[in-house]
């Protein structure tokens, strides 16, 4: 039976500022304690003042999600005593939020969802700190905390519970951070805890189970497929799920926080200490949306279109990484100068070195290889002076040996001997590849036979990768292809 | 909120005073007392036994009282819900709300704060201080939490 789920998101954003929301503290990540105000760590006589520059990146943040800036807004203490909360409770804006409403659209086309279209309204978006950090090192009654996270700033954007698959969950959490990315809102550095997420999950119009404090997308989809699977059980089994329940994730399953019984009670209370945000909404709005801001959509039906003409998959890899997309569009200008096709680019981008960096567990840096050095090695393997495996050879090397990425590439290309050799005006060289082709058909006679046979015509690129790795890549492969015909040929 | 309820109880308009004296002996005269804010019309109790236990709770105070003090801590807790339900039945019609006295910002408001944002040593915001001196437990750069002690 098909069964109906509902989900619905509250999102803490870490804001990118240089300091901290209610003091100037830095927010750099550094040693345990080392960034901490008097406020921070609630020092009696230590007071919040309000830091403008949370203030607008949060505006920012309101604008791009269409969400309704209010004229007035608030702050409110929240308490509830924990060891990494040193003030006993955390400012957040309950009562009145920085915005209302608001809207995130989800397209097919961009977003691979099933719909056309879908619409995610924004219920509101409220500003708050961060608490400190509680490590539990083992399995002793004692905790460690650091207090650094203490006061940073965040911004919580609650959706309506308008999301029914995990595909637009999926969708809605990598456009949301892309947009934030893209505005300079967020760092997207999820690892780095850049945003923790609360999910609502109801099934059947049961009532909704709230899964606390996920830090990955990977575990937001894992813990609603989990929890879909988990209340749809219950449901199968005659108990529908009528009361209110906090859970938690732990990787494989969510397990029980606490119910509405024994929920928390926060006190909120309107904070004393700090005026209220008074805004004068238009001329915010206005001069917000002047700034030129290309929305990751719009930055990827660029690049998806001409010039580029990237793939929707190889164009997201972009945009989640600002600096490889600057890389990328150099590398574009460099290589499309000299009418080489598009698809070289995009492929050393986003095949050969991401994969390269993937492999050795290295995060992307302009500076790993010259964009200058790669485009002419591009260059080389369009001009066939080195084949496309002898390129990623010196690649690779040359990333492992960045000290021996000097000089000219062709230069390179002659030193570790991987050039191409024309073969077609030298006897001496068309021997030794007619003998390299005979002792690959001397090897493989069964491969031979069907070939001869007229079966398999396509294990023919079996003996032509064997010739291509005996001549370690330095000879065309469409010599040994027209040659080793012309061999099954005559042996036929 | 306070200065309204004193406007509310001393509303009376007497005749100019002549001398300084005349005024002492005015204020030593007060018209009405703070006392008053915490009797009369007074709600059903709002604070009974398990929301007092509750209240403890949330504020990781101990559950177990003395004798008499629950009673205490009952009256305590209800004469101030008195005070806070007279607070609230004052209209405040003459006076303006706190934010309508502020003038909106303006983006360009916010833009100039945020060029003006400066650290200081005064509020420990320099990092020239360290947090841990004050902390007689502590462990590799971090504070330790008993966290055995808030469990009992």
């Amino acid at each position: 039976m098909l069964r109906k789920l509902v989900c619905g998101l509250e999102i803490h954003t870490q804001l990118k500022t240089g300091q901290k929301l209610f003091s100037l503290s830095s927010t750099e990540a550094s040693k345990p304690n080392t960034n901490i105000s008097f406020f921070d760590i609630g020092l009696p006589g230590s007071q919040p003042t309000l830091n403008q520059s949370c203030l607008l990146t949060a505006l920012k943040a309101c604008v791009s999600l269409n969400s309704n800036i209010n004229p007035i807004s608030s702050f409110d203490r929240k308490h509830y005593f924990y060891p990494d909360q040193p003030n006993g409770y955390q400012i957040t804006q309950y009562y009145r939020p920085l915005s209302s409403g608001g809207f995130l659209k989800l397209s097919k086309r961009f977003d691979e969802i099933d719909e056309e279209e879908k619409l995610v309204r924004i219920h509101h978006i409220q500003i708050e700190q961060d608490t400190g950090k509680s490590l539990y090192k083992d399995l002793s009654d004692k905790s460690l905390v650091d207090y650094n996270r203490s006061n940073m700033p965040l911004i919580e954007v609650v959706t309506e519970p308008d999301m029914n698959s995990v595909k637009q969950v999926k969708a809605f959490l990598r456009k949301y951070l892309q947009l934030m990315k893209a505005i300079d809102v967020s760092t997207g550095q999820l690892e780095a805890g850049a945003m923790r997420v609360d999910v609502n999950v109801s099934v059947d119009d049961g009532e909704r189970v709230e899964i606390k404090n996920m830090t990955s997308t990977a575990a937001i989809v894992n813990a609603i497929r989990y929890e879909f699977k988990r209340q749809s059980n219950s449901i199968d089994k005659g108990i529908p799920i009528e009361s209110k329940e906090t859970r938690g994730w732990d990787g494989n399953k969510t397990y029980r926080l606490r119910d509405k019984e024994s929920s928390v009670d926060y006190r909120y209370m309107p904070d004393p200490e700090l005026p209220p945000v008074v805004l004068d909404v238009d001329d915010i709005v206005t001069s917000i949306k002047e700034m030129t801001i290309t929305t990751p959509e719009e930055e990827l039906a660029q690049l998806m279109s001409p010039p580029y003409n990237i793939k929707l998959r190889d164009a997201r890899i972009l945009l989640n990484d600002r600096n490889l997309l600057g890389y990328y569009y150099d590398l574009f200008s460099r290589t499309s100068a000299k009418n080489i096709p598009s698809k070289y680019p995009i492929n050393w981008c986003c095949h050969e070195f991401l994969g390269y960096l993937a492999k050795n567990n290295v995060s992307f840096s302009k500076d790993l290889f010259p964009v200058q050095q790669l485009a002419d090695l591009i260059d080389c393997i369009f001009q066939e002076k080195v084949t496309n495996n002898n390129a990623k050879i010196l690649f690779e090397h040359l990333l492992a040996n960045p000290a021996e990425n000097e000089g000219p590439v062709t230069d390179l290309i002659t030193r570790y001997e991987l050039g191409e050799v024309d073969v077609t005006n030298d006897s001496e060289l068309l021997a030794q590849v007619d003998s390299i082709i005979d002792e690959v058909l001397d090897t493989y006679p069964a491969i031979v036979k069907e070939l001869q046979g007229g079966n398999k015509p396509g294990s023919i690129n079996y003996l032509l990768g064997q010739c291509m790795r005996t001549s370690a890549g330095r000879i065309k492969s469409k010599v040994f292809e027209s040659r080793l015909k012309e061999k099954l040929h005559i042996i036929k | 909120m306070f200065r309204t309820a004193v406007r509310k109880y001393s509303s009376r308009v007497g005749p100019k005073f002549q001398s300084l004296e005349q005024i002492k002996e005015y204020l030593k005269k007060p018209t009405w007392d703070t006392k008053m804010l915490l009797k009369g019309s007074q709600k059903s109790l709002e604070i009974d036994i398990p929301k007092l236990h509750r209240l403890l709770q949330l504020s990781g105070l101990c559950t177990e009282l003395a004798p008499g003090k629950e009673g205490e801590l009952l009256n305590d807790l209800n004469a101030q819900l008195t005070m806070m339900n007279k607070l609230e039945e004052i209209e405040c019609k003459e006076f303006d709300l706190i934010e309508t006295q502020h003038s909106p910002l303006k983006y360009r408001d916010i833009v100039n704060a945020t060029d003006e944002l400066k650290q200081s040593k005064k509020k420990g915001e320099t990092g020239q201080w360290n947090p841990l001196e004050l902390a007689s437990v502590k462990s590799e750069g971090f504070y330790v939490v008993n966290e055995k002690l808030g469990k009992e």
